[in-house]
């Protein structure tokens, strides 16, 4: 499921969410619906905490000035609980 | 062939969008069109979760910075929302920019649309999908290697102080003298202490070089959708250059135009910006047609990268250009730009103006 659609659904539990990993090196990640591009890339329209990713797991992260993103959308599997996904398996 | 070709009006604007059984129905390649409906769904819905965070006009604007050295707005300038810039008229004409070195790629700007097929009750689409890979695939941009070319010299790398003193790159594009277009996310971080703390300005940057010098921007307007609703409907902002600065009277700048979502879907236009995956202060360039538009957004297969934000989509046509979309977002299927719908444009027009 696309994390806007589970989050405009109010979705929760257990779940594979897909979208774009942003966040800063040293801040929270999310998996976002959209990436603004700017450089770094920023946020943008739906989005959800992404807590317990082992980093070096997501093969297409990218890392400057202090921001984080993935190039490509990545599938994550999880808990969903109150707009913060917690990864339990490897992104595919 | 379908009798139905509109499915009811957009709850935003009232206007309507294609149905998709004309889609499917339309005598042109199915592949592709199945992808581009899910954009165009998808898009609204974006679309509408995103305007459900705006409550009241989400255009209404906004100023953030301060204006240094102190300035007076100056007297109403010619509207050139149909026409070329006064910058421009002054300019040397180029006409086609095609960058032709050895052994090096073409940039050529691209004029008009595809060939299309006229479909039922006059909706049009694209014969096909070109160049159907973006970042996703294939890198289709070129580098723009001769940036004091017009339009090319019009388009500003932005090198942005946030107000937490963290560092951002952008896209702009001279729209006036001393205004410059780009997008609400580079003058308003809602991550990183709201306005910015300043921008530095560079048109026309080709790698070291700065041919036309650089101007520290403080001063910026944006709208309420976006500084207080953070809604990517509403992700466009302008930044005022010091009255002393006025470096769009060199380099001129394009015009700007709102058009309908007919005269969108399928247009072919440009792009041009400062991606961050590229040597550093290169400008880069891309062409695709317009494969999806909603009420407040254009999506595209031009290949984009962070950096790119605020740079300009321009429609080359009869030897005028006008800028019809910001480009903000990468997504899924296909990366997208800010439409210039009215409200947009009545706001990019006065902000124009007041500072010539």
């Amino acid at each position: 499921m696309r994390v806007e659609e589970a989050v405009a659904r109010g979705a929760r539990g257990d779940i594979r969410l897909s979208g774009f990993l942003v966040g800063r090196v040293e801040g929270e990640l999310r998996l976002c619906a959209e990436v603004l591009q700017s450089y770094p890339p920023q946020c943008g329209g739906s989005s959800v905490v992404v807590r317990g990713l082992r980093r070096a797991d997501v093969s297409n992260l990218r890392q400057d000035q202090g921001g984080l993103w993935s190039d490509k959308e990545v599938e994550l599997a999880g808990s969903l609980e109150n707009g913060v996904l917690t990864v339990l398996a490897r992104p595919e | 062939m379908a009798t139905e070709v509109l499915r009811p009006p957009s709850r935003l604007t009232g206007k309507h969008i294609p149905d998709e059984r004309v889609l499917h129905e339309m005598p042109v390649q199915e592949a592709g069109l199945q992808e581009r409906w899910e954009q165009v769904r998808k898009g609204l819905e974006d679309e509408e979760r995103e305007e459900a965070k705006v409550s009241g006009d989400g255009h209404e604007t906004v100023s953030g910075g301060a204006l240094t050295p102190a300035t007076e707005p100056g007297e109403a300038d010619e509207l050139i929302d149909g026409t070329l810039g006064e910058g421009e008229a002054a300019a040397e004409r180029q006409g086609v920019y095609t960058e032709s070195q050895a052994g090096r790629a073409v940039a050529t700007e691209i004029e008009g649309y595809l060939p299309t097929r006229q479909g039922p009750q006059g909706f049009v689409a694209p014969l096909e999908m070109d160049h159907a890979e973006i970042v996703h695939g294939t890198d289709d941009r070129v580098r723009v290697w001769n940036t004091t070319a017009f339009p090319f010299r019009t388009i500003c790398k932005l090198e942005i102080t946030a107000a937490d003193g963290s560092q951002w790159g952008c896209s702009g594009a001279l729209i006036g003298p001393r205004t410059v277009l780009t997008n609400g996310h580079c003058v308003y971080m809602h991550d990183h202490g709201g306005w910015v703390r300043q921008i530095r300005v560079i048109p026309g940057k080709n790698g070291s070089p700065e041919p036309y010098g650089a101007a520290i921007s403080t001063f910026y307007h944006s709208v309420k959708g976006w500084t207080e609703s953070e809604s990517s409907n509403y992700d466009y902002a302008v930044a005022v250059l010091p009255a002393n600065q006025k470096l769009g009277n060199a380099t001129g700048w394009m015009g700007l135009a709102n058009l309908s979502y007919f005269s969108l879907l399928g247009l072919n236009v440009n792009n041009s910006g400062y991606p961050g995956d590229k040597p550093y202060g290169t400008q880069w360039w891309n062409a695709n047609n317009i494969l999806a538009v909603t009420d407040r957004r254009v999506y595209y297969r031009i290949d984009t990268y962070g950096g790119q934000s605020g740079s300009p989509d321009w429609r080359f046509k009869d030897g005028q250009r006008h800028i019809v979309a910001v480009h903000n977002t990468g997504g899924s299927p296909f990366n997208g730009g800010v439409r210039i719908v009215r409200p947009v444009f009545d706001n990019l027009v006065t902000w124009k103006n007041l500072y010539t």
